[in-house]
């Protein structure tokens, strides 16, 4: 990174390109707000659809976050390890769901988890039934997002100095002492923006959640299904849900700019 | 310096050779797209069909080309509110067929319709998951299930179900409604959806067209009292597109309405328009 010694500058060519992109990237955005009008917002605010879909979402996506963080967070200390086998295996078919598009991880989640599917039978015999709950909904959750979580926290936890943790073990910490005290803290702004990154993801999920948990306002209908739901009666309502969901995404953005301002700062110091 | 100098004409090159890269793929994909148009001289029939129509529109779709092979047709399915919704975005469509009069009527009523006409009708039926069979009896059965899925209230089988349940409630009390009312787990955007999840055994009953019914092994269909049953009208309508004059589309749209359209409904189980 510090031995770049010029400014990259692009040619004609890679301008256009790149501001077509950018342009293609905002435009969307910038649409959703142009195309909104201050009665048009209101109205959709007041909407009965809206507040179920949004306590909703952000119940299901909080309490997905903090499994993906209590169970991805162990997950990614041992991956950080020195490289083996079996830990390359596991690395590479935890970023399964990331390449997977989410309609086919909710037919595998209704086939496995489905009165239908592989373990419905015993499901039902201990009185359990997924489909159409909100469980439903934050096991879809977590396993769309789970990997950009595990990601970026194993990445963080590589960084960690391995001599740092050595001094602690020889000061008499125990393993599990080593890992809050220095390990964690030491990665801590990685998995921060692993967190949100998950979060977002979370936010987000559609094609998993509409296949595995269904629509219902107030049980399963999240945002992103609210949106799709409203779209096909009042497309006006749909913009505005969708401004709601995209001032949520600028917020986890801007966020995550703060911490990564805030770890470039205590780096250089 | 020297180093400077070489990564610089370096990185000149390889723009280059991007650039080369990027026109060899667009020139391949424009020449791809205009072998295509060549090859098919007829300008595609675009329909957009209600979801409960998939199988006997593909079976329209064999008969016409039959008679008449010089067409092409597309076909795309979906709830008829989610292709309502595409033609008022501007979706590029010659025939809508709508599986209730509400999304028509819109659309005529923005003057995006050339014509439109009833050419079959259908029903609605209570279906459970055919485990049920034998324990569902009467109205009081249907309370025993857990699971009852709708379509969301602008597919028209979710319309045509919150008809369906008004008239139940008016037979049977709003106890009974309200108490199959709770079992609701699921608004689901088209009435294959709907049947897809009875079927898989993920719900136990829902409401979909008689014709979906037909055949499937995996369902059973629950009769509703007299009173509470309904029948559907099924809608084509040749869209304005514009100047031009889709000849094509107009062929199609005469065939579904002819003998031998009429015939190919009628196998798929599709009762006449005319019948009362």
């Amino acid at each position: 990174m510090t031995g770049r010694f010029q400014h990259n500058p692009l040619t004609k060519t890679g301008l256009a390109a790149a501001i077509t992109l950018l342009f293609l990237l905002l435009l969307p955005v910038l649409a959703l707000v142009l195309t909104s009008s201050v009665d048009a917002v209101k109205a959709g605010v007041s909407n009965t659809l809206l507040m179920p879909a949004l306590t909703l979402t952000l119940k299901t996506s909080l309490l997905s976050l903090v499994i993906i963080v209590v169970l991805g967070t162990p997950l990614a200390w041992w991956l950080s390890g020195p490289a083996k086998p079996c830990r390359t295996v596991v690395s590479t078919l935890i970023q399964l769901p990331i390449v997977i598009p989410p309609a086919v991880m909710g037919i595998g989640l209704l086939q496995a988890f489905g009165r239908g599917g592989l373990f419905g039978p015993s499901l039902t015999e201990i009185g359990l039934s997924i489909p159409f709950t909100g469980t439903a909904v934050v096991i879809a959750q977590v396993v769309v997002s789970a990997p950009f979580y595990i990601q970026a926290a194993t990445n963080s936890f590589r960084g960690v100095d391995s001599d740092m943790m050595l001094v602690a073990r020889t000061l008499g910490a125990s393993p599990r002492r080593a890992f809050f005290l220095v390990a964690l803290p030491a990665a801590r702004p990685g998995l921060v923006i692993g967190a949100a990154l998950a979060w977002s993801r979370a936010l987000g999920e559609f094609g998993a959640t509409l296949l595995f948990a269904g629509n219902l306002a107030g049980v399963t209908q999240t945002m992103p299904l609210a949106i799709f739901s409203a779209f096909e009666s009042d497309s006006q309502l749909a913009v505005v849900f969708s401004l709601i969901l995209a001032a949520l995404g600028i917020i986890i953005l801007s966020f995550l700019l703060m911490v990564t301002r805030l770890r470039n700062q205590t780096r250089s110091t | 310096m020297n180093v400077l100098v070489k990564t610089k004409m370096l990185k000149r090159r390889l723009s280059k050779l991007c650039v080369a890269v990027e026109l060899s793929v667009c020139i391949g994909f424009m020449v791809g797209c205009a072998k295509e148009t060549k090859n098919a001289d007829v300008t595609p029939i675009s329909l957009l069909i209600a979801s409960s129509m998939t199988d006997v529109f593909r079976a329209l779709e064999v008969g016409f080309l039959a008679q008449e092979p010089n067409h092409k047709l597309r076909l795309s399915f979906g709830g008829s509110q989610a292709l309502r919704t595409q033609i008022e975005h501007g979706a590029q469509a010659d025939i809508f067929v709508s599986a209730n009069t509400e999304h028509m009527d819109a659309l005529e009523a923005q003057k995006r319709l050339k014509t439109v006409t009833q050419f079959a009708k259908n029903q609605v039926v209570l279906v459970t998951h055919a485990k049920h069979k034998n324990t569902m009896k009467s109205h009081q059965d249907l309370l025993k299930i857990e699971r009852l899925i709708l379509g969301a209230k602008d597919v028209p089988i979710g319309a045509y179900a919150r008809v369906i349940f008004d008239q139940l409630e008016r037979i049977y009390g709003d106890g009974f409604i309200s108490a199959l009312r709770s079992r609701i787990v699921s608004h689901e955007h088209n009435v294959r959806v709907v049947r897809t999840k009875i079927e898989m055994d993920e719900a136990d009953a829902g409401f979909v067209y008689r014709t979906d019914a037909m055949n499937r092994p995996k369902l059973n269909v629950f009769a509703l009292p007299p009173g509470s049953q309904i029948s559907t009208p099924c809608l084509i309508g040749l869209l304005n597109r514009g100047h031009s004059i889709n000849e094509s589309a107009q062929r199609f749209y005469n065939y579904v309405l002819s003998e031998s359209g009429q015939a190919i409904l009628k196998a798929h189980h599709f009762l006449p328009a005319g019948d009362p």
